[in-house]
């Protein structure tokens, strides 16, 4: 299991603990700093924030895309057999829009062998699915591997209503994002907005 | 929500778009081939795909018909000098606003007054716009001198303030009490749409409640030097600590546009500090000086990032200044009537110019050279309005003249013709942008980047002059700042604002791909980011700033001036290359002068 997965565990285990009111704009800025921070890509940082309203509208999923952001994020390593594209096992995050972008690019189906986070890998899929104007059609095998493929008709989970957030994501999100601030000193204090003035003038 | 937050885009547009001077982005519009397909609709398709059109024409306005010059090219006005040198139109959103709010005959009460004698406490102010009544709740403060700074990083300030739906009653305002005073670290809820404080403009607070306690009215030239009584430090919008999302709005008649509800905030504000001042001194204010009163405000680096993040944003924004400026330089004749008007306001705008005077040496010699070339324009103006096509003539007459003086041309010949430029601003806002095509081939990509991206491409990033600079979130307060890579710590955490070096990067990499995009990101997924925004700015030609933001040369200030231009803000007085102060609402209309809400721009106070 990656560290994200331990982590999203043990949340649930413990029935997620406290929640509390977030606005979808606090959520998103905190997907999207705690991406960068944990080294995700920067375009799949975005990606992944731009679904916050479907994130923030389900506690349990708001729990596994902080695994998900949590994990150590490889490359993919990926091979296309006629028109497959087989995808090894991954972090959902890094996966999720490689897997559209091969579907939209006349991909029949996307196979992955393991996703970690299969839930995050479905809400990337669903803000997709409106986003392109495309229904996708997700089935796992016995094995646990998931195969998605463009299909002509199917069902479009849209975002929901907001709901509380477990205290724990906020706070392992705003721990991710710490990592991108930058230590404050004087000099860099001595350059920001309202800097060198008397402001009782 | 977000997706239209981050991705606003009004395809609405595109036809327009074709009409560039610069051929780059018409030949790629003009491409058939499958991938380009996807980004450039049919104009009738696109036409109809946008609701915002529908809704014009639904109101008897006919956008498709009226003819236009070619639009500027973005190589040309998406340069930071440029951007830097802008002037408000009547497109700025706070004239949006109070347009609105004069046609809605809208009528500010002040349900709740409940301030000391020394001015402390708190009011609320209502005000109905487009079936929905907002209110302004106010909290002055007593502030120890020590404590008062125009920094993020403060924690106290003379006031706080919520702009809030509805009406609060006791509780909410119990509630707003305990939280707004503490700004950031205060918890809101979604009935709280906007979120502000402003610190008093000291000198002169204190000088008007002087004068007015004795009787009388302050000096004149005081107020006209200073022009606020207090200045904003900071107006949070869109969700920020807990507030409504803006999509709790965005759909609201008078708070769909841009930034409305906080120029609605900010306007409420301005009216809150002369009360204020009137209750402390004990007697009225004479009108003219609080029509010259209007509302400061210090803004620094946060608000530039904000043109990086939203590229479509951005292009929206541009794109109907650009448009509206080629509407009116397509007029063949003017009618005597306009062209008196237009003189009037140029002599209007040399007189505010002679009246915008900052404490800063460098920005004063601009204004001052900017006065000498005014005053060439002023001088061949009659001359140049009488000709035929007499505002294309005029822009090209601007066009051997300075930067600043050529953006307040442009500024000049929009304002007498509401008639023909205000629709357009349905369309700053936007609409859903297409998502990534990974279908592209690496090679269009590629040519789309050598096309679009010269000033990506020139840079050479070997040279440390061009990555001189970084962008930065310090851990104070998350305040974005600006530090210098070979001197500085941080670099390794730099915010990723770098567009022409991600852009270089990308086309580096691209260099002998073939074969569609799906399966270079697979490859290369850091490009990702880049790649979208290369995709976009082929269909929103103004998305991106063509400047190397991190370059020796690279001023913030110039950011930060095309968007507070943007709001409508005025007499921008920097006290550095990275924050400014400025004034808003200086000459706008009070809460009983909405029914005359619409002739302010550069406003000159009768010293």
């Amino acid at each position: 299991m990656t560290a994200g997965e331990i982590w999203a565990k043990k949340q649930r285990e413990i029935g997620m603990g406290p929640k509390v009111r977030a606005s979808l704009s606090e959520v998103f800025a905190l997907l999207l700093k705690a991406g960068i921070g944990s080294g995700l890509p920067l375009g799949h940082t975005q990606a992944l924030a731009a679904a916050a309203g479907w994130f923030a509208s389900s506690p349990d999923l708001m729990i596994s895309v902080v695994g998900a952001v949590m994990c150590e994020h490889t490359p993919l390593v990926s091979h296309e057999e006629g028109d497959t594209l087989e995808i090894e096992e991954c972090g959902a995050a890094m996966a999720a829009p490689a897997v559209v972008d091969a579907l939209m690019d006349n991909t029949k189906t996307v196979r992955l062998d393991r996703v970690d986070f299969p839930d995050v890998l479905r809400a990337l899929l669903d803000k997709a699915q409106r986003d392109y104007d495309v229904y996708f059609a997700v089935e796992t095998t016995a094995s646990g591997a998931m195969n998605v493929s463009v299909a002509k008709t199917g069902e479009r989970r849209e975002a929901g209503e907001l709901e509380l957030v477990p205290q724990a994501a906020i706070d392992a999100l705003s721990s991710l994002a710490a990592k991108t601030f930058v230590p404050a000193t004087a000099a860099s204090r001595e350059k920001g907005a309202g800097a060198g003035l008397n402001d009782n003038d | 929500m977000f997706q239209k937050r981050g991705g606003f885009g009004c395809p609405f547009f595109l036809p327009l778009q074709r009409n560039m001077k610069e051929s780059a982005h018409v030949e790629i519009a003009t491409s058939a081939n499958k991938e380009n397909q996807l980004f450039f609709p049919r104009a009738s398709q696109t036409f109809r795909a946008c609701p915002r059109r529908q809704l014009l024409v639904a109101q008897g306005m006919n956008m498709q018909n009226i003819s236009q010059a070619l639009l500027r090219s973005p190589k040309v006005v998406m340069k930071l000098s440029r951007m830097g040198s802008m002037f408000p139109t009547r497109l700025s959103f706070l004239r949006t606003l109070l347009r609105r709010l004069g046609q809605d005959n809208a009528q500010v009460t002040r349900p709740v007054w409940e301030m000391s004698d020394d001015g402390y406490g708190h009011a609320v102010y209502s005000v109905e716009l487009g079936g929905n009544v907002y209110s302004l709740v106010a909290f002055a403060n007593e502030l120890d001198p020590e404590d008062r700074t125009d920094r993020v990083i403060a924690t106290a300030w003379d006031s706080a303030y919520v702009l809030y739906d509805g009406v609060p009653d006791a509780e909410e305002i119990s509630r707003l009490k305990a939280n707004a005073p503490l700004q950031e670290a205060g918890r809101f809820t979604d009935r709280d749409l906007v979120l502000s404080r402003a610190n008093k403009s000291v000198r002169l607070f204190d000088h008007v409640v002087t004068r007015l306690r004795a009787g009388q009215q302050p000096d004149r030239q005081l107020v006209a030097r200073t022009g606020y009584l207090m200045r904003t430090t900071a107006v949070y919008g869109n969700g920020k600590f807990g507030i409504a999302d803006r999509d709790i709005i965005q759909d609201r008649p008078g708070l769909d546009g841009p930034f409305m509800a906080e120029m609605l905030t900010v306007w409420l504000i301005r009216g809150f500090t002369h009360d204020l001042v009137e209750h402390i001194g004990g007697h009225p204010l004479d009108r003219d000086l609080k029509q010259h009163l209007g509302i400061g405000n210090s803004t620094g680096l946060g608000m530039a990032p904000f043109l990086v993040s939203h590229p479509d944003l951005l292009n929206n924004w541009m794109i109907v200044r650009e448009t509206a400026l080629a509407r009116v330089r397509e007029l063949p004749r003017l009618e005597e009537a306009k062209a008196r008007h237009i003189v009037e306001l140029a002599d209007r705008a040399k007189a505010h110019l002679s009246q915008w005077q900052v404490p800063d040496a460098e920005h004063q010699q601009r204004i001052e050279a900017l006065k000498v070339e005014w005053s060439q324009v002023l001088a061949s103006l009659e001359g140049l309005l009488a000709q035929r096509m007499p505002l294309d003539q005029l822009i090209n007459f601007a066009s051997d003249l300075g930067t600043d003086c050529q953006e307040l041309t442009v500024a000049l010949i929009l304002e007498p013709f509401g008639d023909l430029v205000d629709e357009l601003t349905e369309c700053m806002v936007g609409s859903p942008v297409q998502p990534l095509n990974s279908g592209m081939d690496a090679r269009d990509l590629r040519d789309l980047i050598s096309r679009n991206f010269d000033f990506a491409l020139s840079c050479n990033f070997n040279d440390k002059t061009e990555t001189w600079q970084f962008w930065y979130v310090s851990e104070e307060k998350q305040e974005p700042r600006l530090g210098l890579r070979f001197e500085e710590p941080g670099a390794e955490l730099e915010s990723p604002l770098d567009i022409a070096r991600q852009v270089q990067a990308l086309y580096r990499d691209l260099e002998g791909a073939h074969g569609s995009l799906s399966a270079f990101l697979r490859k290369h997924p850091q490009h990702r980011a880049a790649v979208y925004r290369v995709q976009l700015n082929a269909t929103h030609p103004y998305s991106e700033i063509q400047d190397n933001l991190i370059c020796e040369d690279c001023k913030p200030i110039d950011m930060l001036r095309c968007k507070l231009s943007f709001f409508g803000a005025a007499k921008f007085d920097p006290k550095s290359d990275r924050w400014t102060r400025i004034t808003l609402a200086q000459g706008a209309p009070l809460a009983d002068e909405l029914h005359n809400a619409d002739d302010w721009w550069l406003p000159v106070f009768p010293a």
